[in-house]
């Protein structure tokens, strides 16, 4: 199979999954929102899940795992339901009998997470459950990582640490931190030949003190320029831009730094970041002003599209409305880009694909000519179906 | 326009890949509806707007329309000058449309999803989307060999004896080829292997044609051309070679260089004949990067027919006409059982089936058709009319008899699969000849307890394959298929004395032993002459024999023949299906005395052994079973507990006999009299064989037992001792 991007309709929130075309068809989850349409009172919420789980491999005891999850921050939009769906914890705790009407959890072979994001989040807010639940599993395996240096850690213990943290609290184990402004390319500890990640962010721990609560205050988050291969014989075909809900301060620093190094900020596919918020390319709020100012760094920092570049927004519906994010300013910014002659891209919204009425995954194939998005198909009549039940119909 | 066609204008229209539609034709048999499609491109085309593989943002797709629609489906036609280097297209005239191959079975079935047109119309926005990336085959499924199905022409071989033909080096071989020409239609078969002379001399004595009205049949000569093992073929080329220049030019591509000069070759020879032999097979093979889809290799074999007209040319008319031809498997047993497994588990296990009569036949044809064999078929009666009421073969009505063995044997060579046939008494025959030494089982389906009981005298030697016996009671009530273990333990005795055991405990068994109906009758076959037989219908017997049939193919299938099991089915009450219970058997154990054989099964060892164990006083109870008494050998199934009046010492056990004659006669109710009293055991738990006190005791019973053979056990810690009285046997 080809290797696969796939953008789930969560709402204002991420979830992504990368499958790369090796043998090992190995997957990288991007942030989580997993909600329970029961609890919705509207239904409104389109259950992710199952799509999610069909798209995952399972190891030789039927379990179902990821090789990597990359929690972009820990906001309550990017890891709901990993407790639930997750499991956290050594791998002698697996439960492989789950009880009645539940499923067998997904293992996370490697945790990549940003010690510096989670300390940034704290102290912008609290925590919610699932956030705190991945720390402490972060935390364990770094833990686990410091005993047993020296022998091969298995998978379900392994962790990535994306940038150094604070006060030299990760010298001592530099071998499973990746730096910032490199590059890398072992997934579970072994090399992969299909994809590299270039580590642009979080932007390190600022002696600055009035910097360092920009920072805090702008949603830090890992951001990711991923090179994916098509094949073995069509290499970074895809470079794929990802930031969580990095906000403005971060992209202008990015692009200071990165003004001179292009490159890196290429992409052939971009997720917008904060679910087309005004506020990563504005210094200003959207609804209190008539015509807010772009910040032209932060926008820039967002504009190196390559030709045909497909940009998508993981987020509600965007409205022309005063509501934010989605951002419908944003989103006419992204469309310029795309609009741009020598791109001719084209912008997605993961809760309008294929139509707003019933959202469905959004997934790319990487060909050896870039990004593909999927065919037009029509509806079955079935989904239509399940779409009428939704509401009551009044007749007269 | 009628409705039908505005209905389907509006689907068309309504379908999110269809930017619009640019033009519609009518005749009085067929619409032609062009539609422009929105294609998917990959991300670095969309500036350009077209593809590295030629397909454009904005393609028109015609869609041709019969009046049978929607029984028919519509034929999908792309632009003239689309890409035909790209796969899954169907072989057709380049100056045509191209034809898209846009799914893998029946279009006309994605008409009847519940969706109307859209399927069809997913189908080719998929399609052109993976045209326009180039991702039409998927490497990790293999090549897609070049689609050749819509053709008239066949022709049939064998892949795997083609491929080892092919050496290392690039070459080519000449082969006999039988052909058949009746108007349009060509077909080929080719089932000789063996590199033949290109000459002149082995020509005229082994090529031949004859005319038979409008039809030409004849054996021709076939060229087989491969490429060095270093030209890999990575491109696809369109099917449209129309002549031999063209061939020889894609033979070239292919790497095949030989071609060229050994049709050459072959052609100055083939002139010198009289009559002339102008239809010719050609066979190129391309090596493809990877292995074909369903396959074990890379080598993709590509036939040719071609016309060569001899008459008129002094060398090779490089205008002569090449026709496309589709590659058909030969029927084999690897076809058959790729087909009945989804591949080739590479085992050929070997049946002799004894009895070839209903049940035999449809178990026996149900194994060849899933590729099983060679087979050994024996049967000493005649195929007469009357048989033709349950079997799985027919017969002409023809005043000849025929034996049914042979009748059988001709089916199963006719699957492609090896049989012999016997038609001596079977029971003579193995006594004389023995088994095949290499079948991997021996089916009884003989109906006859002779030949049952015959086959248990058998060594593990003289019978080296698994004995499975097969029957059928009472008009199909219930069947049974007992499967003998490794090294005949448990053997087909020991099965089905457990089996009856079995109606102890399960009244639906019990009510089977135990019927005054066994459905046998004479039924007249002719003026004062009939045949003693079941009375059932032939489908009946199918539901058995298909789950007996199926039983033994997932034992090929799994490749584990040590095991012994006993399969039981009782039929539904609506007579509509069987239900099959399946139940494992473990050896028995086998003590030999005085010319005797005791088989103990394991239940009954068991039960044995506990007790003995609970107390170290002697104790004992009754042998249940069933005792053979022509070849002197007693099955023992289970045993009862001691009566409560017994008495229990160190020295002796007295067995009692409160309740006992109500237990023994529930147990000859329930089994039909098969399982009954035959003898006792006790224990010696300080050892030793019988006392004085046993063979007085044994001398009483033989009284009792009114001639009767008697067995008696004794459990001593180290040995089981028998004792046995002949009784009047």
């Amino acid at each position: 199979m080809a290797a696969t991007i796939t953008f789930f309709p969560v709402g204002n929130g991420d979830m992504t999954l990368i499958k790369l075309n090796d043998k090992a068809k190995t997957t990288i989850l991007i942030d989580l929102n997993l909600r329970n349409s029961s609890e919705n009172e509207n239904n409104e919420i389109v259950d992710v899940a199952p799509e999610l789980r069909k798209r995952l491999n399972k190891d030789e005891k039927g379990r179902p795992y990821v090789n990597v999850f990359l929690l972009t921050h820990p906001d309550a939009d990017h890891c709901t339901g990993i407790q639930k769906h997750f499991h956290l914890g050594p791998m002698s705790e697996y439960v492989s009998e789950p009880k009645e009407g539940e499923e067998l959890k997904i293992i996370i072979n490697e945790i990549w997470s940003s010690p510096m994001v989670f300390r940034r989040a704290s102290k912008n807010h609290t925590l919610c459950d699932d956030a705190k639940a991945f720390n402490k599993e972060a935390r364990r395996r770094v833990n686990y990582f410091r005993e047993n240096k020296d022998s091969i850690i298995a998978k379900g213990d392994l962790i990535k640490i994306i940038g150094e943290d604070e006060g030299g609290k990760t010298d001592d184990i530099k071998e499973i931190v990746a730096e910032i402004d490199k590059k890398f390319n072992d997934i579970n500890r072994e090399t992969n030949s299909q994809i590299s990640m270039y580590v642009l962010g979080p932007i390190s721990k600022q002696e600055d003190e009035e910097k360092e609560k920009t920072l805090v205050k702008n949603h830090s988050s890992t951001i990711f320029q991923f090179s994916i291969s098509a094949d073995e014989n069509n290499k970074d075909t895809c470079l794929f831009l990802a930031g969580g809900d990095a906000e403005v301060a971060i992209w202008e620093e990015i692009w200071k730094t990165y003004e001179n190094k292009k490159d890196c900020l290429k992409y052939n596919l971009l997720l917008v970041p904060h679910h087309c918020s005004w506020h990563v390319i504005s210094n200003v709020s959207w609804s209190e002003n008539d015509d807010p100012e772009i910040n032209k760094d932060a926008l820039s920092a967002l504009s190196e599209a390559k030709t045909g570049a497909f940009i998508v927004s993981s987020s509600n519906p965007i409205k022309d409305d005063d509501n934010d994010p989605p951002c419908i300013g944003a989103k006419k910014e992204y469309e310029k880009i795309c609009n741009k002659k020598e791109i001719n891209g084209k912008f997605y919204c993961t809760s309008e694909y294929p139509e707003e009425e019933n959202p469905e995954p959004l997934e790319f194939t990487i060909t050896a000519d870039g990004p593909q998005a999927p065919a037009k198909k029509k509806r079955s009549i079935s989904v239509v179906g399940i779409n009428t039940s939704k509401e009551p119909l009044y007749h007269g | 326009m009628d409705e039908k066609f505005k209905c389907i204008i509006k689907q068309i229209n309504a379908h999110p890949a269809v930017k619009e539609i640019n033009q519609i034709e009518g005749t009085i048999s067929s619409w032609s509806i062009t539609a422009i499609f929105e294609v998917s491109l990959p991300s670095n085309c969309r500036a350009s707007g077209v593809s590295r593989s030629g397909v454009h943002l904005y393609e028109p797709v015609t869609l041709q329309f019969s009046n049978n629609y929607p029984f028919k489906a519509p034929l999908i036609k792309l632009r003239k000058d689309f890409n035909r280097d790209l796969p899954h297209l169907n072989p057709k005239d380049s100056d045509e449309f191209v034809l898209p191959c846009v799914y893998d079975g029946d279009l006309t079935d994605l008409l009847h999803q519940g969706e109307g047109l859209n399927p069809i119309l997913d189908q080719i926005s998929e399609w052109l989307k993976k045209a326009a990336s180039n991702t039409l085959i998927e490497p990790s499924q293999g090549w897609e060999p070049i689609r050749r199905d819509t053709l008239n022409h066949l022709i049939f071989f064998d892949l795997r004896s083609f491929r080892n033909l092919i050496s290392k080096k690039v070459g080519s071989v000449f082969l006999l080829c039988d052909y058949i020409h009746y108007a349009d239609f060509f077909s080929g078969k080719i089932e000789n292997y063996k590199p033949q002379f290109c000459n002149i001399k082995f020509f005229k004595k082994n090529l031949f044609y004859k005319e038979n009205g409008a039809q030409e049949s004849g054996r021709s000569i076939s060229l087989f051309a491969w490429p060095d093992s270093s030209k890999v073929s990575s491109n696809y080329f369109p099917e449209n070679i129309r002549n031999l220049g063209e061939l020889i030019a894609r033979a070239n591509d292919y790497g095949c260089t030989t071609f060229g000069e050994q049709l050459n070759l072959l052609y100055y020879e083939l002139r010198k004949l009289n009559p002339k032999i102008e239809k010719l097979f050609v066979i190129l093979c391309a090596r493809r990067p990877y292995n074909l889809i369903g396959d074990e290799s890379n080598l993709e074999l590509i036939p040719y027919f071609i016309h060569l007209s001899t008459k008129q040319f002094d060398q090779l008319n490089l205008d002569s006409k090449v026709e496309s031809v589709i590659h058909l498997h030969s029927k084999s047993p690897i076809l058959f059982r790729k087909l009945s497994f989804g591949y080739d588990f590479n085992v050929n296990y070997g049946v002799a089936q004894i009895g070839c009569g209903s049940l035999g036949s449809k178990i026996s044809l149900h194994l060849a058709r899933a590729g099983h064999g060679p087979f050994w078929l024996y049967d000493k009666d005649f195929f007469l009319p009357h048989n033709l009421a349950r079997h799985s073969l027919y017969y002409d009505g023809d005043w000849v008899p025929q034996y049914k063995a042979d009748c059988l044997k001709k089916a199963i060579s006719d699957l492609g699969q090896y049989a012999e046939a016997f038609h001596k008494d079977v029971i003579e025959h193995i006594i004389t000849e023995g088994l095949p030494k290499t079948a991997s089982i021996i089916i009884d389906s003989s109906a006859s307890i002779s030949v049952r009981e015959f086959l248990m005298t058998l060594s593990e030697k003289k019978a080296p394959g698994k004995i499975v016996h097969t029957a059928l009671y009472n008009s199909g009530k219930m069947g049974l298929m007992l499967i003998e273990g490794i090294k005949r333990n448990p053997r087909v005795d020991d099965l089905l004395v457990a089996f009856w055991d079995k109606s102890l405990e399960e009244s639906s068994i019990s009510k089977q032993l135990t019927t005054e109906e066994s459905g046998f009758s004479r039924r007249s076959i002719g003026q004062g002459c009939g045949s003693y037989t079941m009375v059932m219908t032939d489908s009946r017997l199918s539901i058995y024999s298909a789950g007996m049939a199926e039983r033994i193919n997932d034992l090929f299938k799994e490749g584990d023949l040590n095991k012994g099991e006993i399969c039981f089915g009782l039929l539904s009450e609506n007579n509509m299906g069987v239900t099959w219970h399946r139940e494992i058997l473990e050896e028995a154990i086998i003590l030999k005395e005085s010319g005797w054989e005791i088989r103990i099964l394991k239940k009954a060892a068991a039960t044995i052994h506990e007790e003995s164990q609970q107390t170290r006083k002697e104790t004992g109870g009754i042998l249940i079973g069933h005792i053979f008494p022509n070849r002197k050998c007693a099955v023992i199934s289970r045993t009862l507990p001691p009566p409560p009046d017994s008495i229990f010492s160190d020295s002796h056990f007295i067995l009692g006999t409160q309740g006992l004659k109500e237990q023994v006669r529930t147990i000859q109710d329930k089994s039909g009299r098969l399982l009954t009293y035959i003898g006792t055991w006790h224990s010696h738990p300080m050892g030793g064989g019988p006392s004085s006190q046993d063979l007085e005791t044994l001398e009483k019973m033989r009284k009792l037992r009114l001639g009767a053979p008697t067995i008696n056990l004794i459990y001593a810690p180290s040995k089981i001792f028998t004792f046995i009285d002949n009784g009047d046997f």
